[in-house]
This record gives C-alpha cells, structure tokens and sequence, in this order.
C-alpha cells in the first residue's frame, strides 16, 4: 500500500465543501454580497443626493416618471438613496461592533482559558458579574450621557456582545487543551506549535467566524432599537432602523417609506442568519444551536 | 464529591456572587446618570435660583458626589429607592410597584406562548428533518429572529385593530384582549429562537444510543419522543431562558411604548430622559436583581435536571 | 372622563380609530392629507397661540453684530413652502414673533413680508455677500433641535433651503431635551436653535419679555437698552391702547435686530368624534371637560359606558 500518495483533506476544505452544497447559506452569500456592493457604490450613481430635498415630490409615491423609483420621504428625499446611505451605517455599525466585541472577547476568552485556575477564575467571575446587568439599559444610558455619537454607538454594542464571545472562546480553549485528537496528536510527538496551528486554532477560529456571522445582525437589530428610541445616528445620517423608525410613523398614508428600508432590512438578517447557520454546520457538523 | 454537595456549594458561590454584582450595577449607574448634562428639575421655564437651591437641599443633590453615592448605598440596604423626582408624590417603590405586575404579566404570557409553541414547532421540524415542513418552519422561525418587533407591532395593530377589529389597538386595563398583540409581538423572535434550539437539540438527541436503544426495544415512536427524547431535548432550551429574559425586558421597552402599556420598561427610558435619578437607579437595581435570580434559577434547573453536569474546579 | 397618557401620536390616532378615544391631543404629523381623506368630519384644525421659530445665539460667532447674515437666513426660508408641503396643516407663514389672535394686537409686519419668495432669495444672496459669505466661502452652521419628529422636519427643510439659496453649510444636531435645554441656556455651544413660545395668556407681552436682558428664557443673548426700557414701560402702562402701541414698538425693534427666525403660527390638530358636542376651537386650546357632552347620534348610537379621553 502506498501511503503516501493519499492526499488527506484540511478540515477547512471539508468545510468549505460542506458550505457550498448548503443552498441557503451560498443563496443569502450572493445576496449579501450584492448588496454590499449595491449599498458602497449605489448612492455614487443615483441622480439624487440622499439630503437634496425635491420641494415638488414630497410624499410621494415610487414612480419612475418622477425619478423616485421607491417614493420620497415627508421632506421630499429620494427613499432609495436614503436606503442605501442607511445600509452603509448598518453595515458598518455590524461590522465594527461585532469586530470590536471579537477582539475584547477573544483576547478575554483565550487569556482566562490559557492560563486557567486562579486567573482564569477570577476573570470569569468578572464576566459573570457583567454578564448579569440589564445591559440595554446601560446603552440608553451611554446614549443619553454622550449624545448621538457613531463611534460611541460602535463601542456600547460590541461591549454588549464581547461576553458573549469570552465565554465561548475560553470554553473552546480549554477543552481543546484537553481532547482526544490532540492527546492523540501529543502521543504521535506532533510538535506543540503544529498542534496549536493545525488543531486548536482551526477549532477556535471556526467558532469565532461563526459568532462573529451572528453577531453581525444582532448588533443591526440593536442599532436599529436604538434608533427607534430616537438616540440612534444623527441627520441627515441615516440607518435602517432609523428608516424603519420614521417610515412606520406613516404606514398607511406612505407605506413606502417603511416597505423600502424594512425589506432591505429584514432581508440582511435573514441573509446573516442563514450564512451564520451555514458556516455552522459547515465548520462544526455536530453543534446546532 | 456527591453530585448534590457539589450542586449546594455551587449555588452558594453564586449566591455569594450577588453582592458584587448588585455593587457594580449601582455604582455604573449612579455614575453615569449623574454625568449626564442636565437636571432633574431644569426645565423650559427655569427655577428661581432659590428654589433650585432649596431642592437641592432638600434631596442633597448638594452634597459632594461620593458622599451622594455612600447615602444612597446605606438607603438601598432598607430597599428604599427613596422619591421619584419626576413623579410627585410616588416613591420610586411605589412606581416600580405599579410598573412591574403589569411587565410581569405581559412578559410572563410571552414567556410562556414562546415556550409552548416554539418547542412544538422545532420539535414538529425536527421529526420531519430536511422536509418541506422542516424547511417552511425554520424559514418562518427565522422570519421571527429578523424582523425587528418594531416593525411587526404596527403591523398587528393595523391589521387585526384597525381593519379587522378583532382587538383594542393598545392600552391597558388587565383585560385579555388587550394582552393578545403585546405579549404576540413580544413573543414572536423567542418563538423562533426556542424552535432552532429545541429542533438542533432533538435532532442530536433522536441520532443518539439510547433512543436508538428505545427504538430497538420496540417503544411506539410516540412514547419515543416524549418520554424519551424530550427532556434532554429541553436542556438548552432551559439554559436559553436566562438571555431570553434579559432580550423580553428589552423587548418590553418597545412594545409597552407602541402599545401604551404602563411597565416598567417605559419608565426606564422617560426616567433616562428626565433625568429621575432615583427612578432610574430604581429600575436598573430591580431588573438586575430579576436578571441575576433567574439566572440563578435556571442554573440550578439546569443542574437538577442534567445529572452528567458537575459543578467543580473544571467550570 | 378619562384622559390617557400617550408617548406616542400613532398610538393614539390608532386607538381612536379603533374607537377607543372621543378626541387626541394631538395626530400625526406627517398625515394630513390621509387624515382629511379619511377622516374630514373628524379632523378639527384650528390656530393656537403660539410660534414656531429659531433662535440665533447673539453672544457667539457668527452671529455677533451680524444682523446682514441673520437677515439673510430669515430671508432665505421659503415659508410657504414649508408650511404647504412639509408641515401641512395650515399652519400660517410668520413673520413677526407674536401670532395673531390676541385681542385687538396686530405685529408690526417687516417690509419683507409682502414680497415674493424671488423678490426674498434676491435680498437674502445679496446680504449674504454683504456679511462676507459666498460660495467659496460659505457659511458653516449648526442647527440644533430636540428630539421630536416635526422639528426634525422643519430643520431639514430649513437646512436645505439655506443650502439651495445660499450654499450654506448646516450640520444638524438633534438632542434630547435636557441636554439641548442645558446647551441653549448656557449659550456657549448654540449657533441656530430651534425655539417656539406657547403663550399661556392672552398677551404679547408674554412673548416679548423672553427677550428682556437677563431674563430666565433668553437664551438668545439678546440685549438692548431701549427694548427693556419699552417692556418696563409696558408692564406699568394702563391704557390698552398705548400699551399696544408701545408693544407693537417692542416688537418693531426685535424685528429689526432680528434674533429669530420666525416661521409658523402653531394650530391644534387633532380629531373629535363626532358625537361629542360642546367643542369649542379657541387660541388657547382651552377645552372644560363640564361643557362637552355626547351624543347619542341616530345613526351611530354610541356603546353605554365609554369613555371619553
């Protein structure tokens, strides 16, 4: 038997083949990437600008002999460039607070399991206790003492959700310390740095993108709740929930302006679920939320 | 150590663990409120400056800030959230009394609508893996994780008050038909959270020996799954009650403000914004007490229903 | 009688749709022409004793003996556009800081109040150029309003037609209420503000004093012998007629300094059942619960039991 010629495959090509045989998952890809494409480069092509106020279309409905091809808002802005404008905040707002959450948590999370016992515990405790705050309402709070600030709404939202990442990450770590495949690895006299390399970060790392696709929504629906509260960004800024938020103040006399944003909205964490599933199940078969 | 001991002192640990929690949560708190511009008693028409003064006296928003802080954490050992300062004449307990019972009791139905439906549901799609109904459930379940409650509760309203007029469009006065669309739309996302957990965990569960064992012995499939697979099946479903406590009280916020609910969580955010001191130390006090306890409730659930569960140096 | 606490205008418009409020407080901003469609007999718009206007911060750049440039802004706000396409209910253009309705009161009206929009924008470019302003140099502003749908509205518009008549460049800033009352009292972040003055009697005095020096509300900075020396003249006077000659002076030289930016006179919108009689449209919006009663209307007896709210 020749051995040698057997070409084994890296768990991330498992991975990666898994993925893409999962229909939903590489659907909601597609759609997100166009989307983000859409969002960037969108408002650069449009002929409206998304604060220009069309005094002789205030109100009204989509229509392309207007130019308005979703209808404009009470002031008579164009609710599509609105939109896309918005979906830059969103997009950003999900991709620098959950990067932010991923970094303190990680770095929390792997630091506690690392080093295990005392530090380990005392960190922990410390999640624990923040763990247990009603932290919605610190948000409010962090909203109301530093007014509207887009920075500080990426800070308050990935500081909600490192805990959640912390606990993971340590939890994998230090299991990983102790399974089979790197007992078995260890007894084969695999080196320790091609044991963290091949085994433990790959393990890790599957977890972290995992989290990191859900989290992405979640930090979408919270900047959204904010909004809706009325400390979201500022004017003539804009995000999905802010849309969201004035467009279901006129439901039934413009429906338009809540269809639009909340479509495009609802659409994306769909898209973010249904990926975060799929990479799930693709990097880690056998844990189904 | 015995599986009970180690269960005992672990809720011990977390008993004790209160204490510094609650000590966090006041002091962020206090801080934060106290750093926000404004007062609680500026308004359009400012006070005389004697009047002004003399409030501050009277509820010693003169004295230096620590020493604030020290009186307040003598007053809150009595369980005392001293005066509303925007309410007259309520204290902030009586508010909180007012408040919560009504929270409670739309955020307890929503609890239990979830609960209910959601384990049916995953449980239904898990029985029928990677069938249409499968499919078509989660799909819906994740209908419910991504439409915001903000846009569904105007929505409801619309749809079964106005057009149809099935049922009052808000308000509230302990009446059930007025629960219906509140606890519905708070219901909703944990329905479609609670119906991924429980069909992922009694997938899992249906693909294990024992059931496989179960089967062998020639058990009808019905007493199968509900004696069998179903409790096991609910553990994470029990451990997700913590978070979705803490998600419904947020939720709560919302909805008690579309549908003119009197709760707790509408307080919250006019007491933030009038800057009620005391209100709003009050309630984030109160719902981190809440938040802590079922925690620690669940906790133990967890524990007494998961015997391989062993709480010791390894957690 | 019950009256009902509402946070929120759709709320409110929806319960009563649902048929559980005899009358609103207030509805929607944002739906008139809905509301006249589907509710005309219901809809009950009447003018309130009240103004909705800016402020200019007077002790901070750049506003600070810049009467061409605040001139010019007042200038450029088109008011009936405003007031026909994005406030929508009637609600009158203002000139002046007093609304009309006060007994036999008439505002001084400014020159400007007769002219066309064109005829304005003209002056407004021309004094903007005068203050030091032009395209290559524009002006950078902030406005500054409190949380609320309609002011956010309003400062948009206003926004953008400085922008579209000027090239101004505004930043908006929306704050809560007690951070933008904080930073309006202190006059030490405020450029352009957003005010207003719900009298709470019949009186232009009641208006005018907000702009004594050193008074409680003056948040604009505003200071001017001669203007406090008339409002102390006025607080003494008896004659009604000389006293309304000496506010209609009062209100001629605030015109003239022009520390505000007036726009609208307020109206009470709202909608009233139409079983319930006694209603009676008044500046003050004052309505006694003892004189409303309902009807028991032929074609639509009402439910025994209801409340009204």
């Amino acid at each position: 038997m020749e051995l040698g010629d057997v070409k084994g495959r890296s768990p991330w090509e498992d991975a990666w083949h898994r993925l893409l045989k999962n229909r939903a998952a590489v659907t909601s890809a597609i759609i997100m990437g166009v989307m983000v494409v859409v969002v960037v480069l969108g408002p650069m092509l449009s002929p409206w600008e998304g604060d220009f106020t069309d005094w002789d279309h205030t109100f009204s409905p989509p229509s392309f002999a207007t130019g308005h091809w979703f209808g404009t808002d009470a002031v008579g802005r164009d609710i599509l460039v609105r939109t896309l404008e918005g979906g830059r905040i969103s997009l950003l707002v999900g991709l620098v607070a959950t990067l932010v959450s991923l970094a303190i948590g990680v770095t929390y999370g792997s630091v506690a399991g690392y080093y295990g016992g005392y530090t380990d515990r005392v960190m922990m405790r410390a999640v624990d206790i923040v763990y247990a705050m009603p932290f919605m309402f610190f948000v409010i709070l962090l909203m109301v003492v530093f007014g509207r600030n887009i920075f500080l709404i990426f800070v308050a939202i990935g500081a909600i959700n490192w805990l959640d990442m912390a606990r993971i990450v340590r939890g994998q770590t230090l299991s990983l310390k102790n399974t089979e495949f790197v007992e078995a690895a260890q007894a084969c006299g695999v080196q320790r740095r091609d044991i963290i390399v091949r085994h433990i970060v790959p393990n890790l790392l599957g977890v972290v993108i995992v989290y990191a696709t859900l989290t992405i929504p979640q930090v979408i629906l919270v900047e959204s709740f904010l909004s809706f509260l009325g400390l979201g960004v500022q004017e003539p800024m804009s995000s999905w929930g802010a849309l969201v938020n004035d467009g279901a103040q006129d439901l039934e006399s413009a429906p338009w302006t809540l269809i639009f944003p909340a479509l495009v909205l609802t659409v994306t964490l769909y898209c973010f679920n249904y990926i975060g599933d799929g990479l799930r199940d693709a990097l880690d078969p056998k844990d189904r939320l | 150590m015995t599986g009970h001991a180690g269960i005992l002192r672990h809720a011990i640990q977390r008993l004790l663990g209160v204490i510094p929690t609650l000590l966090v949560l006041v002091t962020i708190a206090f801080f934060l409120i106290r750093v926000a511009p404004g007062g609680p008693f500026d308004a359009e028409k400012a006070l005389p400056a004697e009047i002004q003064a003399n409030l501050n006296v009277k509820y010693h928003l003169d004295e230096p800030l620590v020493q604030q802080y020290l009186r307040y954490l003598g007053q809150i050992l009595t369980f005392d959230f001293g005066p509303s300062f925007q309410y007259k004449d309520w204290t902030v307990n009586e508010l909180i009394g007012e408040g919560f019972p009504v929270s409670l009791t739309v955020g307890g139905l929503a609890m239990l609508l979830a609960f209910v439906v959601g384990t049916v549901i995953g449980v239904t799609a898990a029985l029928r893996q990677n069938t249409a109904v499968d499919y078509g459930s989660m799909g819906f379940a994740m209908l419910g994780i991504s439409i915001p409650n903000f846009v569904i509760a105007p929505l409801l309203i619309l749809l079964f008050a106005v057009f149809l007029g099935w049922l009052p469009a808000g308000g509230w006065d302990w009446s059930l038909n007025r629960m219906v669309l509140p606890v519905i739309t708070l219901a909703l996302p944990v329905i479609a959270y609670v119906a991924r957990l429980t069909r992922g965990s009694m997938i899992e569960v249906l693909h294990s020996n024992f059931i496989r064992t179960a089967r062998a012995k020639g058990l009808p499939e019905r007493a199968v799954i509900l004696q069998h697979a179903l409790k096991p099946a609910l553990l994470p479903v029990i451990s997700f009650m913590g978070p979705a406590t803490a998600g419904l009280i947020t939720g709560s916020v919302i909805v008690e403000r579309i549908y003119a609910i009197p709760g707790l969580g509408s307080y919250f955010v006019q007491g933030a914004l009038n800057r009620d001191y005391t209100l709003v130390m009050g309630v984030v006090i109160f719902y981190g007490l809440l938040i802590i306890l079922l925690n620690f409730t669940v906790d133990m659930l967890y524990a007494w229903l998961n015997p391989k569960i062993r709480y010791d140096e390894k957690r | 009688m019950v009256y009902y606490p509402y946070e929120d205008q759709s709320t409110e418009l929806k319960q009563f749709r649902a048929g559980e409020l005899h009358w609103t407080y207030e509805v929607p901003n944002n739906q008139f022409r809905w509301l006249q469609a589907h509710y005309p007999g219901e809809l009950v718009v009447s003018p309130w004793l009240g103004s909705y206007f800016f402020g200019f911060n007077l002790t901070r750049e750049p506003f600070i003996d810049s009467r061409d440039l605040r001139v010019a802004l007042v200038l450029a706000l088109d008011r009936d556009l405003l007031t026909g396409k994005v406030t929508q209910f009637g609600e009158q253009p203002s000139y002046t800081l007093v609304p009309p309705g006060i007994g036999e009161y008439s505002s001084p009206q400014p020159e400007w109040a007769a002219w066309s929009q064109a005829e304005r924008e003209a002056e407004a470019q021309r004094l903007y150029q005068l203050a030091g302003y032009s395209g290559e140099r524009p002006l950078r502003v902030e406005i500054r309003y409190n949380t609320s749908e309609n002011h956010k509205k309003i400062a948009l518009a206003l926004a953008s037609m400085w922008k579209q008549v000027l090239g101004v460049q505004v930043t908006l800033v929306n704050e809560e209420w007690k951070v933008f009352l904080q930073n309006r009292q202190q006059r030490v972040l405020t450029q352009v503000f957003r005010a207003g003055w719900i009298s709470d009697y019949s009186d232009p005095y009641s208006f005018l004093e907000l702009f004594r020096s050193g008074h409680g509300q003056n948040d604009y900075g505003f200071s001017d012998d001669l203007y406090d020396q008339l409002l102390a003249e006025i607080a003494s006077e008896r004659i009604p007629a000389r006293r309304r000659r000496l506010m209609q002076e009062a209100e001629r030289l605030l015109l003239e300094e022009m520390p505000i930016i007036p726009v609208y006179t307020y109206v009470t919108k709202r909608l009233v059942d139409r079983h319930v009689r006694g209603w009676e449209n008044n500046v003050m919006d004052h309505h006694y619960s003892k004189h409303l009663f309902l009807l028991r209307s032929a074609d639509d007896p009402p439910e025994p039991g209801k409340n009204t709210g």
